[in-house]
C-alpha cells in the first residue's frame, strides 16, 4: 500500500530510527511499511495517523483510488 | 535538512557492520571447526572426550552466534524483549538437550534399561527439543512488534513447508529402496534449516 510516511518523516527530520521509537515499533517496520512491503495492522495504521496529526487516509493512499487513478 | 541521516533506507550504525562480520566469521568458523571436529572424531576414534569437546565448541559458538546476534539486532533498532526471551530460552533448551541426550546414550549403553524405564531414558534427549519448539511458539505470542510477528510466522510457515516437502519426498525415495532411512527426530532440524533459509533470503520476508 503506497504511503506518504517517508515525505512525513522528512518533514519532521525524523529517521527511521526516530518514527520507529516514537510509535514503540521496530525501524524494519518502519522501512517495510515506507517501502509498501509491509501493510501496517488498522491499529498502527491509525497510531501513525494521530502521531502526524493527520487522518488516515491522508497518510495512506487507497489501493482503490491509486488504481483508479492509475486507469 | 536530515541532518545527515538517510532519510530512504535503513541506517546502519558502524557497530551493526562490525556485528554483521562477526556474525558471519561465527557461522563460516562454527562449519569448518565442526567438519575439522567431526573428521578427526571419526579418523581417531577419539569417542566420549570427542563427543563432549565437539559439544563444548558447539556451545561456545551458538553462544557466541546468540550474543552478536542479539547486539546486531540492539544496533540497528530491530531488537525485542520477547526476542531476547526467545535467545535465552533456546539457549537453555540447547543445554538441556545436550545433557539429556548425552545422558540417555551413557545411561542406556552402561546400564542396559528396559520396559517402561528404557522409554523414560529415550525420551530425555526430546526435552531439550520440546522446549525449542515451546520457545518458537512463545515467540510469536509475545512478539509485540507486528511486522516482527508477520515475519516470524512467514519464516515458521516456510520451516513447515520444507519439512512437508523433505519428508515427503524422502518418504518415497525411502519407499522405494533410493535412500537410507532417516530417524523421525531429524524432523525439527530439517525445520530449523528452512526457519534459517527464511531468515536469511528475501523467502521470509514480507
Amino acid at each position: 500500500m503506497n504511503n506518504r510516511l517517508k515525505v512525513l518523516r522528512a518533514e519532521r527530520n525524523w529517521s527511521q530510527q526516530d518514527l520507529a521509537e516514537r510509535l514503540g515499533v521496530s525501524r524494519q517496520s518502519i522501512n517495510a511499511i515506507e517501502t509498501g512491503k509491509y501493510d501496517p495492522s488498522l491499529p498502527l495504521a491509525f497510531r501513525i495517523a494521530e502521531l502526524f496529526a493527520l487522518a488516515i487516509e491522508q497518510v495512506f493512499v487507497s489501493p482503490t483510488q491509486h488504481q483508479s487513478k492509475a486507469i | 535538512m536530515t541532518k545527515g541521516l538517510d532519510m530512504n533506507t535503513a541506517i546502519e550504525p558502524a557497530g551493526g557492520t562490525n556485528n554483521r562480520r562477526k556474525l558471519i566469521f561465527l557461522v563460516v568458523g562454527e562449519m569448518i571447526t565442526l567438519g575439522i571436529a567431526s573428521v578427526a572424531m571419526i579418523r581417531f576414534n577419539l569417542g566420549w572426550v570427542g563427543a563432549v569437546a565437539i559439544a563444548l565448541l558447539v556451545a561456545a559458538f551458538t553462544y557466541g552466534l546468540f550474543r552478536t546476534g542479539e547486539n546486531r539486532a540492539k544496533e540497528t533498532g530491530n531488537f525485542s524483549a520477547a526476542m531476547g526471551r526467545y535467545n535465552r530460552r533456546m539457549l537453555g533448551a540447547a543445554a538441556i538437550y545436550t545433557v539429556g541426550l548425552f545422558g540417555a546414550i551413557w545411561i542406556h549403553d552402561a546400564l542396559h534399561p528396559t520396559g517402561a524405564l528404557a522409554f523414560v531414558i529415550a525420551f530425555l534427549p526430546s526435552i531439550g527439543v520440546l522446549l525449542m519448539v515451546y520457545a518458537m511458539g512463545r515467540l510469536v505470542a509475545e512478539e509485540e512488534d507486528e511486522y516482527q510477528r508477520h515475519r516470524h510466522i512467514r519464516a515458521s510457515l516456510f520451516g513447515l513447508g520444507t519439512l512437508l516437502t523433505v519428508a515427503t519426498v524422502w518418504g518415497f525415495f525411502e519407499q522405494f529402496d533410493l535412500v537410507p532411512h532417516v530417524p523421525a527426530w531429524a524432523a525439527v532440524p530439517v525445520f530449523a534449516i528452512g526457519l534459517g533459509i527464511a531468515n536469511c533470503t528475501p523467502w521470509g520476508r514480507p
